[in-house]
């Protein structure tokens, strides 16, 4: 079979125009996301939680060079049965829990949160692919240079449906999704941060995930604590 | 020197949070200065740095300069706030200072730096018990602070209050169990408190921090005074009195030894040493 010959246009006409779609795409979310993500995700409690366990956990691997008494009073601290403070933020946030489950879908804020989210991430990425997948949908752009087998076709000729074509041939749709995929790193380089960077925190779903993993430190480091056997190292850790 | 230099000098000392104040704003007004705009965006790193060091050495005309230069750059900035704060510090309107802090917290309240501020300035006025009672709030917040851990057990000493600097400094030794200054200082707490338990414990700390660096002198002296105390209590055991008396007399052998090394053999000097140990620990058996 002789060789396809690519029209030189192609490059002009479909990557480069492609490339550069892509990256205006981008820097567009970035700013939409400064637009609209402007508060701070990270709040007192959050600080306190978490240098909490840090300090839970020094207590832990190095309660034992204090005294007695001073570990038991740092013990007690965090997990005390009605002031500890270990106690005290799982009530909490058990609480919590329950009133977010609940009021998930009605609280207007977080239904807007989520759409916003949507609008940012999902949107702008399908309305340039469908823009490409109509203006150059049935074009073969370029080529890889090296022999692939025939199940790659179905993910690097979508919309070209020609059965005889080479594996190797990329149609513009799927080059545009490897394009779109592969751009994160670029932007990065170009505007000094990655839009996901942003957007992760501030879904709910990522918040609650956040939650559970810091309550569940939470727990087990409680467990840990309770069942810690102290002892002072310093009582027989010296001899002339 | 060239500015390239004394760039990487002040580079290191940014990042090894060195102070240098004097040399620092020496270095600026002799070298850095006319080639400011060489530094590109670390111009401003820089000036931060001056800034502060000017105001530690009193220099306010440098240090108006710099805060000029970064306030037209960057206002509304947090960490310009902080310098301003520093320059109303300087010029002793403590109360300005205090207003602008709290400005400063109530917009991110999740910053350390300014809360840490206001506890110095308080401090700066001599308001001692306002400043622990702010940083036990900070504390509270922000637990594994060990810098503000340290601040707060000064503070406490200042009081007198040793039982609760005694905990503060625990908390030092829970993050670095292995810093022999932090077990000598804890001892050195609980020797001040007094008593027979607080004692026996602080020989035990003193003996841990001289496990720890044979080398640390001031801890030797303190095995030899806390056992010492211990042996002569009434509330010591007989074995424990037993034990505690050898190792009263072995740490006095080994400062003994630790001076004639130091000083050749000078015996009439080691005479006298020896002689004032005896009269500190009876002094501190009698009181």
């Amino acid at each position: 079979m002789t060789e396809l010959l690519l029209d030189s246009n192609i490059r002009i006409f479909v990557n480069f125009s492609m490339a550069l779609t892509i990256f205006l795409i981008r820097i567009l979310r970035v700013y939409m996301i400064k637009l609209f993500f402007q508060e701070e995700f990270i709040d007192l409690r959050n600080i306190q939680c978490i240098q909490a366990l840090q300090r839970a956990e020094a207590l832990l691997n190095n309660g034992h060079v204090l005294i007695r008494r001073s570990f038991i009073s740092r013990k007690l601290f965090f997990c005390h049965e009605s002031r500890g403070f270990f106690t005290i933020y799982e009530a909490k946030n058990t609480k919590n829990e329950e009133e977010s489950m609940s009021s998930f879908f009605k609280d207007l804020g977080a239904l807007a949160e989520y759409c916003r989210n949507n609008l940012v991430s999902v949107v702008p990425p399908i309305l340039a692919g469908t823009w490409v997948h109509f203006t150059f949908g049935d074009l073969i752009c370029t080529k890889i240079p090296f022999f692939i087998t025939q199940q790659f076709k179905a993910i690097l000729q979508a919309g070209v449906d020609v059965r005889d074509l080479d594996a190797y041939w990329v149609s513009s749709s799927s080059w545009y999704f490897i394009n779109h995929f592969s751009s994160s790193s670029i932007s990065r380089i170009f505007l000094g941060c990655d839009e996901n960077d942003h957007i992760e925190p501030s879904s709910p779903r990522a918040v609650a995930a956040l939650f559970k993993e810091t309550k569940e430190k939470v727990l087990s480091m409680r467990e840990n604590l309770e069942i810690y056997k102290h002892k002072w190292s310093l009582l027989n850790g010296f001899e002339d | 020197m060239h500015w390239s230099e004394a760039r990487d000098i002040i580079r290191k000392w940014r990042e090894e949070n060195a102070r240098n104040s004097i040399e620092l704003v020496e270095l600026w007004e002799d070298i850095l200065k006319p080639k400011a705009y060489k530094l590109g965006d670390e111009h401003y790193l820089v000036l931060e740095q001056v800034c502060t060091a000017a105001f530690d050495c009193n220099r306010l005309d440098v240090a108006t300069d710099c805060l000029q230069v970064l306030s037209s750059k960057f206002p509304g900035s947090v960490r310009i706030a902080l310098l301003q704060v520093l320059h109303l510090e300087a010029l002793e309107r403590y109360d300005d200072a205090l207003n602008l802090v709290d400005s400063i917290i109530k917009r991110d309240e999740t910053n350390a730096a300014p809360r840490k501020r206001r506890v110095a300035i308080l401090k700066a006025q001599g308001k001692t018990v306002e400043a622990i009672k702010d940083l036990s709030e900070y504390l509270k917040v922000f637990m594994v602070d060990q810098e503000a851990w340290q601040e707060l057990c000064e503070l406490y000493l200042c009081e007198q209050e040793y039982g609760k600097a005694a905990f503060c400094m625990e908390e030092l030794l829970l993050h670095n169990p292995h810093n022999h200054l932090y077990h000598q200082r804890l001892a050195e707490i609980k020797y001040t408190q007094g008593g027979f338990e607080n004692m026996d414990i602080a020989r035990l700390y003193f003996c841990q921090s001289y496990k720890l660096n044979p080398k640390n002198i001031r801890s030797l002296y303190g095995i030899f005074l806390s056992s010492a105390n211990v042996a002569a209590s009434q509330k010591c055991t007989s074995s424990k009195k037993k034990e505690a008396n050898q190792l009263s007399v072995w740490a006095l052998k080994q400062i003994n030894e630790r001076y004639r090394d130091a000083r050749g053999k000078n015996d009439e000097a080691l005479d006298s040493l020896e002689n004032n140990l005896g009269l500190l620990h009876l002094n501190s058996t009698t009181s």
